[in-house]
């Protein structure tokens, strides 16, 4: 990739645009410590002597004072402060090329066009057409938007400047702002030398969130900081610099500034999301290119297990395996210890809590009932793993993960989470009679679902179509007393929320009765081994002829 | 910073060699003194002086067409020639790799041959006034100017002149005589009982002062001479115990004013000799060393058998 470049007849001027200050302070340095010998050339050596003599004296006498004038000054005028230490990110140092952008195709098929617009402005402005200002990078967190806008910079081969939004704000008001007109002066000096310049604005919420207008004026400092952005943007500025200002930001679009979204400022916007299966295969492939690893290792197999994982989390699991690996003695990484590292980072690390065994026995039976219920019930997810050692609050856990990325939640798919989360309420009671306070966040799950399947996605049975919690009180912006729903539609809509969970619990209840066997069985396993890995859990299916894949393919 | 950071240090570097090498040649070179020192004095102030060194002096003698007016004081044209010479004289000697501990500075009348105006320096005291370790009126004071006839630095009158090289010691002896005669001139107390004529002088080295005090001495001694005017000789005669004191004690202020100004011992013993009286006081070194430090007064060196002096120092002498 090449390195840019400076227009040769804007160099000089753009090394000293760039760098006035310090060649003036260099200048003048030099000035003076040629007068400073002439000076003493022309003195007498006595003279001369005496006055090298004091030179040491003279000099730390001078670092003193300014020591003294500079911390007087940081601590007399605080704003000294805010100017100290807000440093920004050259374009020399960002190098990353295309082929380092992986999982995210569509982001980068789009990113490329901009490159190419930014390549072919000259053009562009011939033509009349409107240049892009800027760029809006969005997405989850952890899905590379900082890394594509350094693959911008690289491919178009032209100056970077990055700052996190956040560095721009400060106590003081103004400063903000301040900081914003200097690194637009530097970007549009940089433009000036190179033709374009990237400015990078990461975590662009921080500044660019809907401006608030109150009586108090709590929220000025941001205001003036982001009015300062929509000015240097597309405002009234003499200058029309190349300077395209690429924002990068997890916040949904509701939470930025209108103004800020408006054409001519972040003109295009680039969602960056999580990665699907084939583009998570390639960051597998990737990852793992950086580590030693088990040859025989599946990479599918490692990609259909990680659905919904960004690359950041991807490369995470790789470095965490690297760890379990080396702290076993192990030359490379196998699949084992790939599916720990996504364990430990999915569900945290384990800890020993010392249980009764009747506590025991319900935990397992509890978490036998979610699996088995799992297995049968759900139409979207696979277990991977079941357990009942702790993990944080929990005594035990199933981990299941989606086959496939799913962006919608069917009313198949909620009926079935439901059931599984009421599962180890029924295998507590169905075995033991009793049940424990361990449902609560079960229950509490179920009842989230089911309550959003009546309320909200009209998935009843009662013919209540809409969005019913619009209309509450808290919701609307009244208080509670100012409900528009009448007493006797929440009664029914609650109604409706419970019978669901009603249907939901008995067909668990039959389930269960039925494969009591298995539930059993699974039970006795989680008592003796603790931990059931997905071949363990799909072998004891098999073994009692209920497998999933066996009955898909008969039914095939 | 811009690749820039090891030009601007390389910088530094040459610009501190040739600050430091800047401070290492003298402006006056010792084989081009004289002829520096001509050439300052006639380019600068447009005054033709000879210049003549003798061991550890340099000497710069003035002739000048009229150093007195006719009412025999100094013309007043003068003082900024001199001023001129002497400037010139202190910057040279100042800048010179020369070894040389003293100047003097002559003025000659040429109308009136004889006639001289001397100023002598130890060129430490300028180094001193220069570094701020000297107050300038001390610095006066270690100055001697004389004014008179044939003073005796330069000896005979033939072109080129002959200097005459000053030495510590009698440097010093001038200068205890100056201070002490310039107090009892100055001070109230000592004006009122005493009218001092003059104050006279002089070391003697250890073979002229071997055969006083019996011993064999290695240095010499300080001979310090009061003389009184004769219109008071009756009254002096008549002075008591206390008096003495007082003459004493102003003496020793000047003598130890100037030796521990100088930080000078390389004598054995200080005599003060009061011709009005035929008192001669003489104090070895270390009596003096103990006066100084307060150790003993002036009561018990009038006194001598009142004071138990350790046996090493006993060479207090009280001649009458």
């Amino acid at each position: 990739m090449p390195k840019p470049m400076p227009i040769k007849s804007h160099r000089f001027r753009m090394f000293f645009m760039m760098h006035r200050l310090k060649i003036i302070i260099l200048f003048s340095i030099f000035l003076l410590i040629v007068f400073s010998i002439w000076g003493l050339m022309s003195l007498e050596s006595f003279y001369r002597n005496m006055t090298l003599a004091q030179l040491p004296i003279s000099v730390m006498l001078s670092g003193i004072s300014a020591a003294v004038f500079v911390f007087m000054y940081l601590i007399g005028f605080g704003r000294g402060l805010a100017n100290v230490g807000k440093r920004t990110i050259k374009g020399s140092e960002v190098d990353v090329k295309w082929s380092d952008v992986i999982g995210m195709e569509e982001a980068k098929i789009e990113a490329m066009e901009v490159v190419q617009l930014m390549k072919d402005r000259a053009r562009l402005k011939k033509i009349g057409g409107k240049i892009v200002r800027g760029l809006l990078l969005v997405g989850p967190p952890g899905c590379g938007k900082t890394y594509l806008a350094k693959a911008i910079a690289t491919e178009a081969g032209i100056p970077f400047i990055a700052m996190a939004a956040s560095e721009f704000n400060e106590i003081f008001v103004g400063v903000g702002s301040s900081r914003v007109r200097k690194l637009f002066d530097k970007a549009r000096t940089l433009a000036y030398g190179y033709g374009a310049c990237v400015l990078f604005i990461d975590e662009l919420d921080a500044i660019g969130r809907s401006r608030t207008f109150n009586m108090f004026g709590g929220a000025q400092e941001t205001n003036t900081t982001q009015n300062q952005l929509l000015v240097e943007m597309d405002g009234l500025n003499e200058k029309d610099a190349n300077v395209i200002v690429i924002g990068a930001t997890n916040a949904a679009e509701g939470v930025l500034d209108a103004a800020l979204l408006r054409p001519g400022r972040f003109d295009r916007k680039i969602f960056v999301g999580r990665p699907n299966l084939e583009e998570r295969e390639k960051l597998f492939a990737y990852y793992l290119g950086k580590v030693k690893y088990d040859s025989t290792l599946d990479v599918g197999r490692l990609a259909r297990k990680s659905v919904y994982k960004s690359p950041a989390d991807i490369e995470n699991i790789i470095k965490e395996s690297a760890l379990i690996a080396t702290r076993k003695g192990k030359d490379t990484v196998e699949y084992k210890d790939l599916s720990e590292a996504m364990e430990r980072i999915d569900m945290g690390l384990k800890h020993r809590v010392h249980m009764t065994p009747e506590e025991r026995k319900i935990t397992a039976y509890h978490e036998s009932g979610h699996l088995v219920t799992l297995y049968f019930l759900h139409p979207t997810d696979d277990v991977f793993k079941a357990s009942i050692i702790a993990r944080g609050e929990a005594l035990g856990v199933v981990h299941h993960q989606p086959r496939e990325e799913w962006h919608t939640d069917s009313r198949d798919k909620l009926l079935a989470d439901i059931k599984v989360s009421l599962a180890g309420y029924v295998a507590e009671k169905f075995k033991f009679g009793v049940t424990s306070n361990g449902v609560a966040a079960d229950f509490r799950n179920a009842m989230a679902k089911a309550s959003a399947m009546v309320w909200q996605y009209g998935m009843g049975t009662n013919g209540f179509l809409g969005d019913y919690t619009l209309l509450t009180g808290f919701t609307a912006g009244r208080d509670s007393t100012n409900d528009l729903l009448s007493d006797r539609l929440k009664y029914e809509l609650n109604m409706e929320t419970n019978r669901i969970l009603q249907e939901c619990l008995k067909e668990v209840e039959g389930l269960l009765k039925k494969e009591e066997k298995i539930l059993d069985r699974f039970a006795g396993e989680l008592l003796q081994k603790e931990e059931l890995e997905y071949d363990e859990i799909e072998a004891i299916f098999v073994e009692y002829g209920r497998s999933r894949s066996s009955s898909s393919s008969k039914s095939s | 910073m811009l690749g820039v950071s090891n030009g601007v240090k390389r910088f530094v570097l040459l610009m501190g060699c040739m600050l430091f090498l800047a401070g290492c040649s003298p402006t006056y070179p010792k084989h081009q003194l004289i002829a520096s020192l001509t050439e300052l004095c006639k380019k600068e102030y447009g005054v033709d002086v000879s210049v003549q060194i003798a061991g550890k002096t340099l000497g710069v003698m003035v002739p000048l067409e009229k150093l007195l007016d006719s009412t025999l004081k100094l013309s007043p044209d003068v003082g900024d020639k001199l001023d001129g010479v002497i400037l010139a004289t202190s910057r040279v000697v100042l800048s010179t790799d020369h070894p040389l501990d003293f100047y003097v500075v002559v003025a000659q009348d040429k109308r009136i041959p004889g006639i001289e105006l001397r100023l002598t320096r130890y060129i430490q005291d300028i180094r001193r006034l220069n570094y701020g370790d000297l107050s300038r009126t001390e610095y006066t004071k270690r100055m001697l100017l004389d004014f008179g006839i044939g003073l005796g630095v330069f000896s005979g009158k033939e072109e080129p002149f002959h200097l005459e090289e000053v030495r510590m010691e009698q440097f010093l002896a001038t200068q205890i005589a100056r201070r002490i005669k310039t107090a009892f001139e100055e001070e109230s107390q000592l004006k009122e009982g005493f009218e001092i004529k003059t104050v006279h002088g002089k070391f003697l080295p250890h073979q002229e002062a071997a055969d006083w005090g019996g011993k064999e001495k290695r240095f010499g001694r300080f001979v310090i001479t009061l003389e009184a005017r004769e219109r008071l000789m009756g009254l002096l005669e008549t002075l008591g115990s206390e008096d003495e004191e007082r003459l004493l004690g102003a003496s020793l202020e000047g003598i130890l004013d100037v030796l521990q100004g100088y930080h000078f011992s390389a004598f054995d013993s200080v005599e003060i000799k009061l011709p009005f009286l035929d008192h001669s006081f003489i104090l070895g070194r270390d009596v003096l060393e103990l006066y100084r430090r307060k150790k003993i007064g002036l009561a018990q060196l009038l006194s001598p058998n009142n004071f138990n002096l350790p046996s090493y120092d006993a060479e207090l002498l009280l001649k009458k």
